[in-house]
């Protein structure tokens, strides 16, 4: 299992649209990816458990991704999320 | 009635009541296999449907608005809500219900979220919810991708699938009982430009499809049973707007590129977040400058570093990603501050003022720099230094500002890293030594209001020396060409953002300079933007020579008004 924190910086949080990008992200993997908020664990490739973690911009989340490609799948969902996700 | 305004535009046209029957579910339903396969049967629908109206929208209206469609794809498509469903379903229960019963969860679960951006999804899933139910239970909905004559509708909702649908041209308003600003049916309205107010208590018992009735997309306001000359007046001011937008809408899509192809920016002058949508609405691509000084002059005490940072935040995000040029504090001067007292001067414009007195105040400055760079993340800042006159005092700025980076960093907070920073042109000392300051910095921007009031050593507000203020003056143009040319040398960007910039006269001469960026007035964007492409930059080139031949204003402006008339 591989987990890193990152920061969201996407202007709006994780709302409808950045989420829709990160899920489509996630679900390239085989490896489970959830992210961690406040101490719940939320299924990264389900867009409405990203969207019910409500993530505001600013917030600290932890990626964490459990598979054969679990190095690969938590490098890309970080980067993205750290990128700005396009906003 | 009222409710929120969330877009702007007055309208007066017959209602469409969009069907708000409940629905009723069936008591006989099939084996948990039987309604897997209608619940399936109908998602796939649903979908294809979805997709259809996505590509549809992404043709007409953008991606921004087909965005929407997207996330509601990728919701169809959710295991989140299909496995639940199906659950349901094999708990003996109808693949309508199943529905309604697992979507209200989600929905209530949204509803709850404080995030006022979150809670406003929860009407996504209604909009998907409903969908799903209809065609499950074969139910029609009103038609509204041919509508015969100019409407106005009105839902509890009106969700993105029928928004997505509408025969556009068609539909004069959108009134909504439920939604806040940030629904997607008040984004979509906004960027269709089509009036819109949500959040009207008590719509639906009053209005009634077939009524005609009018609002005002801007105040909330809505008007019913108008009287005959009220209607008139109405109607009025209706065409007006339209004749107003038309014209606008002409020009302020476009780019400002002359007659051979070349593209100059034109951004807006803003003094409070408020003016941001004047700006976008009459086609401006950028603030070219942003006055702060507004948190400053409105408060009795000085604006801490939330107040500031949400102003910032707030501008950078209306404008979405295009260039914002803050100009740091500006005051001193003319413009006093009672909660920083300062004393009185005898000479107020050659003393204390900007960021002079930023130098005296250190912690006003600090916590203007630390708002800004906080702000940054949200979209494509840049921060101005005003009445910079010496190298010194740039360095100065530009090592403030990165101690407060440092700070930041240490403190874990956010900012972007790469931020431009530049420079008003204000002082003759500056154009002068351009080559020197463009090294130091990205960009320049030219104040003509105080480069004239300092090269000709004329106090704009004095009434008896007024005569002889004049951007026109042959050394106020040598000055700007300077500052042009010097940054250029430096590969540096050029803009003005005084009242030159939005003159028409002057225009033609500061394109033949090659100026880049051009702000203004939101209100001189459109006729500039239409200005600039019937230029011709080599006709252009050979003014500015023709021009630095001449001795005076008067022969200046003369010359500038003639090259006007013949070419507009």
């Amino acid at each position: 299992m591989v987990k890193r924190k990152v920061v969201v910086v996407a202007k709006a949080g994780l709302h409808a649209r950045p989420a829709n990008l990160l899920t489509k992200e996630a679900q390239h993997f085989h490896s489970s990816v959830e992210i961690s908020v406040g101490g719940s664990l939320y299924n990264a490739k389900s867009l409405i458990g990203i969207l019910a973690a409500g993530v505001d911009c600013g917030t600290e989340i932890e990626v964490v991704c459990d598979g054969t490609d679990e190095k690969e799948a938590c490098e890309a969902v970080t980067n993205l999320i750290t990128g700005g996700m396009g906003e | 009635m009222h409710g929120y305004g969330v877009s702007k535009g007055l309208c007066y046209a017959k209602v469409l009541v969009l069907n708000e029957e409940a629905i009723a579910f069936p008591v006989e339903i099939g084996s948990p296999a039987e309604e897997e396969r209608k619940f399936m049967d109908a998602q796939a629908a649903v979908l294809e449907e979805t997709i259809r109206l996505r590509d549809k929208t992404n043709e007409t209206a953008g991606g921004n608005a087909a965005d929407i469609l997207d996330v509601h794809c990728s919701l169809l498509k959710d295991s989140g809500l299909i496995e639940p469903i199906k659950e349901e379903i094999a708990k003996q229960t109808g693949a309508a219900l199943a529905v309604e019963k697992v979507m209200n969860r989600v929905i209530a679960q949204f509803e709850v979220m404080e995030n006022e951006y979150f809670a406003q999804r929860a009407l996504d899933m209604k909009d998907i919810k409903d969908n799903l139910i209809c065609e499950i239970l074969n139910i029609k909905k009103p038609d509204v991708s041919s509508l015969p004559e100019p409407t106005i509708i009105v839902g509890s909702d009106i969700p993105p699938s029928t928004t997505a649908g509408m025969d556009l041209k068609m539909v004069s308003g959108m009134l909504m009982e439920l939604g806040g600003i940030t629904s997607h049916t008040a984004i979509l309205a906004r960027t269709l430009d089509i009036p819109a107010v949500v959040g009207v208590s008590g719509l639906l018992t009053k209005v009634k499809t077939g009524d005609l009735i009018g609002f005002d997309g801007e105040t909330g306001e809505i008007f019913l049973n108008l009287k005959e000359n009220e209607i008139k007046s109405l109607k009025k001011k209706i065409e007006e707007q339209d004749e107003e937008k038309s014209r606008w809408n002409k020009f302020s899509g476009e780019p400002a590129v002359t007659s051979d192809g070349k593209k100059f920016d034109i951004f807006g002058n803003i003094g409070s977040p408020d003016d941001v949508e004047k700006v976008l609405e009459r086609g401006g691509e950028g603030i070219g400058l942003f006055r702060s000084e507004f948190l400053y002059l409105s408060s009795k005490i000085l604006p801490d570093e939330e107040k500031q940072y949400d102003a910032y935040k707030k501008v950078l995000e209306k404008m979405d990603g295009r260039p914002v040029i803050v100009r740091t504090l500006d005051i001193g001067g003319d413009k006093d501050v009672p909660a920083l007292r300062l004393a009185k001067e005898a000479n107020p414009f050659l003393g204390l003022r900007a960021l002079r007195l930023c130098r005296r105040k250190e912690d006003v400055f600090h916590t203007q720099l630390r708002a800004l760079l906080r702000a940054s993340i949200y979209g494509n800042l840049k921060i101005m230094f005003p009445m910079i006159s010496s190298m010194e005092e740039l360095i100065w700025a530009k090592d403030k500002l990165r101690q407060c980076q440092e700070e930041l960093q240490k403190e874990m907070v956010p900012f972007k890293e790469k931020i431009e920073i530049g420079i008003m042109v204000e002082i003759p000392a500056v154009a002068v030594m351009a080559e020197c300051f463009a090294g130091e910095c990205d960009f320049f921007s030219i104040g003509t209001n105080d480069l004239t009031q300092y090269s000709l050593a004329v106090d704009r507000g004095n009434e008896t020396v007024a005569d002889l203020y004049t951007y026109y003056h042959p050394a106020v143009i040598r000055l700007i060409k300077m500052a042009v040319d010097g940054a250029h040398k430096n590969n540096i960007i050029c803009g003005m953002c005084g009242e030159a910039a939005g003159d028409p006269k002057m225009i033609p001469l500061l394109v033949g300079m090659g100026l880049d960026e051009y702000s203004m007035a939101a209100a001189s964007i459109p006729e500039v933007k239409e200005w600039i492409g019937k230029l011709n930059t080599e006709k252009c080139k050979e003014l500015v020579e023709q021009i630095l031949r001449l001795s005076t204003a008067k022969e200046i402006e003369e010359m500038l008004r003639k090259f006007y008339i013949q070419n507009k």
